[in-house]
């Protein structure tokens, strides 16, 4: 069911955009085309059941990678490192970090990093998507790595630029979700049991910090969907926000449409993978 | 509704945390320059300086200490031309020849209005909504609580951009709101000796536009937030003792909502009203970076100007950009300060 559901998507986000800007066709019409016509091309193209379909999809894929990780790496471990270290320079610095991170406009920050980091490392490229990931996979395969190289550095700003607000907003809230759980009973029983540090917090702590952190990071990458508009725009990527504000401007109301329905699908496909986290990390939580 | 022991805990927060005293100045610092700007701008921010008619050129001016040379192409070949920064234009120009400085004053009226009147229309629409959802409950709690699920499910800037691009040609989109000091010091109305420097604010613009559709925008991408606290305060107040007693002697739904469960709500939903505030001020700048905003005196518009020369002239772009942090983080410290001294449950605990 699952793989269908996605291909479906995957699909009609495929059709549409290639075939939205015909404004004759009604959003219906669009569907029934594309599942008519390009069907053969879906299963020729297996990568095409992941976002990899959208038009501009790829950066979506991208943005959505670049964002999770940095979010996991950076923010969680900064936030439970700064909950423990509370009041210490470390603590201090991830308060400050986190504070002007979800006050910058990202827009700002992208404007900021292409006049003073693009303009002077040469390597970063400062506008455009020069190269897919297929491109550089492809090229690995044939034993050079230097597209690779290349991806990532254009992937370097744009990522910055979504990242630091995520990265602040769940350093910040796992912070005070670490403050909170650490002051239960629980966590002087694990101590008293002579469980080490570590263990005691990335296992214990963490885990029951990490269901209100999963619900705002579903949510926020839910809106990334169509709200990378604004990094799209910055750093001229052809993504699916810019689309849909090309759109608009255009009145091009089959290609809003068609774009809404693809957010809307995609941010309801977050959420059940959200839901389906919970009963993870809580074993309380089980599917009625 | 705000008790001694509120006062005593906001107090004591205050003097323990040097991050809320900074962020009261800074809000404080943003009032006053959104409500005097006519009186601190050097110049009509409108005003344009591109060298027509005889006039001096003076777009693209560096701020103070950062004067640069550029090559000009003349009838005779090429010349360097040294451009000096003034002090009459201390953040510098941007290509219209415009004073930055001034500009920026006035942005801070635009964001700060939509942010507070944003934030107040949100919570007149959610709060409502989310009271009547977690003291009913049952039927009518999912009903409403569903339907502002699906608010949720939007992402607020796309629904932002729809929302803006089907009300733009309408007449509300904006309005112009006469500015009161420059009113003041052009009539006789009141005597001008009264007004500093009358004569400069008499120079100023004597209304600035105000964007209706955007402040609309925010709320309605926004209320649903105070719809799922004021739910949830809604819930826990339900349960409570004086509830059943008020409900005994006979009082209706209507006024134990009004009464007894708004009131008991009120803490959380004020922090939220100040976080939302900052984080309506982001989405305002987005969306009048987008071109969405219906105005052009607004820090997004100014950053998204600056953009098509960013690499020479950095400065265009780079103080607006400047403002909103500030601005928004002055508002978030606010918001966290406030959050520290009212919601016991948050400090107190985390006693490593």
């Amino acid at each position: 069911m699952w793989p269908w559901g996605h291909a479906a998507v995957g699909y009609l986000a495929y059709s549409l955009g290639y075939r939205a800007s015909d404004r004759r066709l009604t959003g219906a019409a669009v569907i029934a085309l594309g599942v008519g016509t390009q069907f053969p091309d879906l299963i020729d193209k297996p990568l095409g059941w992941t976002f990899g379909v959208l038009p501009g999809g790829r950066t979506l894929a991208h943005s959505l990678l670049t964002v999770a990780v940095v979010a996991v790496v950076l923010a969680i471990p900064l936030g439970v490192v700064s909950a423990r270290r509370r009041r210490e320079p470390v603590d201090y610095g991830a308060t400050l970090f986190s504070l002007v991170g979800i006050s910058t406009p990202n827009f700002w920050l992208g404007v900021m990093l292409i006049i003073f980091v693009g303009v002077h490392v040469d390597v970063i490229p400062t506008t455009g998507r020069q190269m897919g990931l297929q491109t550089a996979l492809f090229a690995l395969s044939n034993g050079s790595v230097s597209e690779l190289g290349q991806w990532a550095a254009q992937l370097v700003l744009p990522a910055i630029t979504l990242g630091t607000y995520f990265t602040a907003l769940i350093t910040r809230l796992t912070r005070s979700g670490m403050l909170e759980e650490l002051g239960q009973s629980y966590v002087t029983a694990c101590r008293a049991k002579g469980l080490p540090e570590t263990l005691t917090l990335y296992k214990h702590v963490l885990r029951n910090t990490l269901i209100p952190i999963v619900t705002v990071l579903g949510l926020q990458l839910g809106t990334l969907i169509g709200g990378a508009v604004i990094t799209e725009t910055v750093f001229a990527w052809p993504g699916l926000g810019r689309f849909l504000i090309t759109s608009i401007n255009n009145r091009d109301w089959t290609s809003i449409q068609g774009t809404i329905i693809v957010i809307g699908v995609g941010f309801v496909l977050i959420n059940i993978v959200v839901d389906s986290l919970y009963a993870y990390l809580d074993p309380r939580v089980t599917a009625e | 509704m705000i008790s001694e022991r509120v006062k005593r805990s906001l107090r004591r927060e205050f003097k323990q945390n040097r991050l809320a005293q900074l962020g009261v100045v800074l809000v404080l610092l943003l009032f006053l320059v959104a409500t005097f700007a006519p009186f601190l701008a050097l110049h009509d921010p409108t005003t344009t300086r591109i060298g027509t008619g005889g006039t001096e050129d003076l777009s693209e001016l560096p701020p103070l200490g950062f004067s640069y040379t550029e090559q000009r192409v003349t009838p005779s070949g090429s010349e360097t031309v040294e451009i000096t920064a003034r002090q009459t234009f201390p953040l510098g120009t941007n290509a219209l020849g415009q004073d930055i400085y001034s500009r920026l004053l006035y942005g801070a009226r635009v964001s700060l209005l939509v942010g507070l009147l944003g934030a107040l229309l949100a919570t007149v629409i959610g709060v409502p909504y989310g009271l009547v959802a977690g003291y009913f409950g049952d039927r009518i709690d999912d009903t409403l609580m569903r339907g502002a699920d699906v608010m949720l499910a939007f992402p607020s800037l796309v629904l932002a951009i729809a929302l803006v691009g089907v009300f733009r040609d309408s007449d509300v989109h904006t309005t112009t709101i006469p500015d009161p000091f420059v009113h003041a010091a052009r009539s006789d109305l009141v005597p001008n000796v009264l007004i500093p420097r009358a004569a400069h604010v008499a120079e100023m613009p004597a209304s600035f536009t105000f964007p209706v559709t955007v402040t609309l925008v925010v709320a309605l991408v926004n209320w649903v937030w105070f719809a799922r606290v004021a739910r949830g305060e809604a819930m826990s107040v339900r349960a409570e003792e004086f509830i059943k007693a008020a409900r005994s002697a006979g009082a209706s739904d209507w006024r134990i909502l009004r009464q007894h469960v708004f009131p008991n709500s009120l803490t959380p939903i004020i922090v939220l009203a100040t976080i939302q505030v900052a984080a309506i001020i982001l989405l305002e700048s987005a969306l009048s970076f987008l071109g969405f905003s219906g105005t052009d005196l607004t820090w997004g518009a100014d950053i998204a100007d600056g953009r098509s020369d960013q690499r020479s002239y950095w400065w265009i772009a780079t103080m607006p950009g400047l403002a909103i942090v500030f601005a928004v983080i002055g508002v978030n410290l606010l918001g966290d300060w406030l959050r520290d001294a009212l919601d016991p449950s948050i400090e107190g605990e985390g006693g490593v």
